[in-house]
């Protein structure tokens, strides 16, 4: 008997990160994004959600419960860009990159950095500003070889 | 780090080779070139060496042995190390640590790297269409410390001129350089103009991919005297990692392990930032070198700008002022370009020959304290001080 258990996976949507959560198998509605939350009360420290994470790197909170799932907020904050106008070979430029910071839902104190590009303005710095006010969404941007969709979460002025 | 328990260490020989590019060679055969240098430079021969430690990034197998295999076999312990771009810098602490620990009285740092054109200090892996990059931010080395300038600019009102002139100072410094990779006078003009890579880093703000190799023997009190014609003192060695801070986990923070790896390396040697004579800072972009004066404690918090402004870092700035701190005389990353594993080990050589009068027309007058500062996202970051 084979343990063929590699039964082929039909084309769909594929995320690109861990942390890009799809409720809808078919659609990027309602995707968003999850982080982990220590549960330290002392620590509360907010991780883009990783399947393996296991012990906290601010604290080393190492509890076997030791995170809560958190849903991050779609709203966020550019803290810093660039516009990239030179990449690896086949990735498009140019293409606007920021860090933007993100609240957590459920606790107005906490915060995360996210890496995202930011769409919905020319790539250009006169149209970036360090602070802008910025709404994040699912997107899909291109085929894999596999024939996926790859979804991912950028982010446009609010 | 607490050096007292160590010996003291002095550096004996040191070389490197113009870095280039260099197809027809390999690593082992640019290897074996700086530490042929080394040992001459320093009067010795192989059979003195009881230890080596060779840094090389991207080619990690047993670069050491091979560079050995090219010029002398003589049965040494050899460590290899890899520690992104303070590779050469980590490698020169093992042997520092050798020498110090008392086990070895004559150790052997080398650095080597041989990049090709491979850009961006390091390509992408896999296939671009199973990638985050470029449609989920940037990780690029441009891009982060294009970012990383920015945020500079969000806190203090950084210019892009500002940054854009550490690149015009650094190629002036490497025309008087014979073994920087490039050797080209750009103006503040030229720079602004050049294609820009990732804002607000253009071409000129960006270190060259290069290959290179560059080596140091680190030794006893004892072993100096009897070698070496000046006692240059390896006066602190500090290593360190990113400790958490807000957004690192995202975006890389160029600026605390900095931060920390100074403090304790002017705490080891006892100097201050004041007594140091000249500085080759890890400008790997031009918005990095901005940073680190203020990382290094070469300029107060927030004035890193004014710094630029007036030439307090260049060689040809104003030479009375107290505040004067030439920084990468040798043409830094910039110019003298970035082979990765050499880096670090390259920095070692020209503080040493500033420190013996031996730097040319880019030789700071009175040189008594320099400090080599390397450091690699990941994270490693590392500071050397050498006094005379």
């Amino acid at each position: 008997m084979t343990s063929d258990t590699a039964t082929e996976a039909k084309p769909g949507l594929r995320p690109i990160v861990d942390y890009l959560i799809m409720p809808n198998e078919n659609s990027v509605e309602g995707a968003y994004l999850r982080g982990l939350q220590c549960k330290s009360e002392s620590c509360r420290t907010v991780f883009l959600y990783a399947p393996t994470r296991r012990f906290c790197a601010v604290c080393n909170g190492k509890d076997e419960d030791q995170f809560s799932t958190v849903r991050l907020s779609d709203e966020g904050e550019v803290w810093v860009y660039t516009v990239v106008h030179q990449s690896w070979p086949g990735i498009p430029t140019p293409f606007v990159g920021g860090i933007i910071d993100v609240g957590v839902e459920g606790d107005a104190e906490a915060k995360v950095a996210v890496r995202a590009n930011i769409v919905g303005v020319e790539a250009d710095p006169k149209n970036l500003r360090m602070g802008m006010k910025v709404r994040g969404k699912a997107a899909v941007a291109h085929k894999d070889k596999d024939g996926n969709d790859v979804v991912v979460w950028h982010f446009e002025p609010a | 780090m607490n050096n007292e328990s160590l010996r003291d260490v002095y550096v004996g020989g040191v070389g490197m080779i113009k870095f280039g590019r260099y197809p027809e060679e390999n690593v082992a055969t640019l290897g074996a070139q700086a530490v042929q240098l080394a040992l001459a430079d320093g009067g010795m021969q192989l059979n003195d060496i009881e230890m080596m430690a060779a840094g090389c990034l991207y080619q990690t197998n047993m670069i050491g042995q091979k560079i050995l295999k090219e010029m002398g076999m003589t049965g040494i312990p050899v460590y290899n190390v890899a520690n992104a771009c303070a590779t050469g810098s980590t490698a020169f602490r093992e042997a520092y640590f050798a020498v110090g620990s008392g086990a070895y009285d004559i150790a052997l740092a080398v650095g080597v790297e041989q990049m090709g054109k491979r850009g961006l200090l390091g390509g992408i892996t896999g296939d671009p269409a199973y990638s985050p990059e470029g449609v989920m931010g940037t990780g690029t080395m441009p891009g982060v410390f294009g970012m990383a300038g920015l945020e500079h600019s969000r806190q203090y009102g950084t210019t892009i001129e500002q940054f854009a002139q550490v690149s015009v100072k650094n190629h002036e410094h490497a025309m008087a350089n014979p073994l920087s990779q490039y050797q080209v006078r750009v103006s503040l003009e030229d720079v602004l103009n050049a294609r820009m890579v990732a804002y607000p880093n253009t071409l000129y703000m960006c270190c060259p991919t290069g290959d290179g190799a560059a080596a140091a023997v680190v030794m006893s009190k004892e072993k100096a005297k009897q070698f070496s014609r000046e006692l240059i003192k390896v006066a602190a060695s500090a290593l360190t990692t990113d400790p958490y801070t807000d957004r690192v986990l995202t975006f890389p923070d160029v600026n605390t392990m900095t931060v920390n790896a100074a403090r304790e390396a002017y705490e080891q040697a006892g100097v201050s930032p004041q007594d140091l004579n000249s500085v080759e800072l890890h400008d790997c972009f031009a918005t990095a070198e901005v940073l680190h004066y203020e990382n290094l404690q070469l300029a107060p918090k927030g004035e890193a700008g004014r710094w630029v402004d007036e030439k307090l870092t260049d060689l040809a700035g104003p030479q009375g002022d107290p505040r004067w701190t030439p920084v990468n005389t040798s043409g830094g990353l910039l110019s003298k370009g970035h082979p990765i594993g050499a880096t670090g080990v390259a920095n070692i050589c020209e503080i040493t020959w500033q420190l013996r009068g031996q730097a040319g027309d880019r030789q700071v007058p009175d040189h008594k304290a320099g400090m080599a500062h390397t450091i690699g996202l990941g994270s490693a970051c590392a500071v050397h001080i050498l006094t005379k």
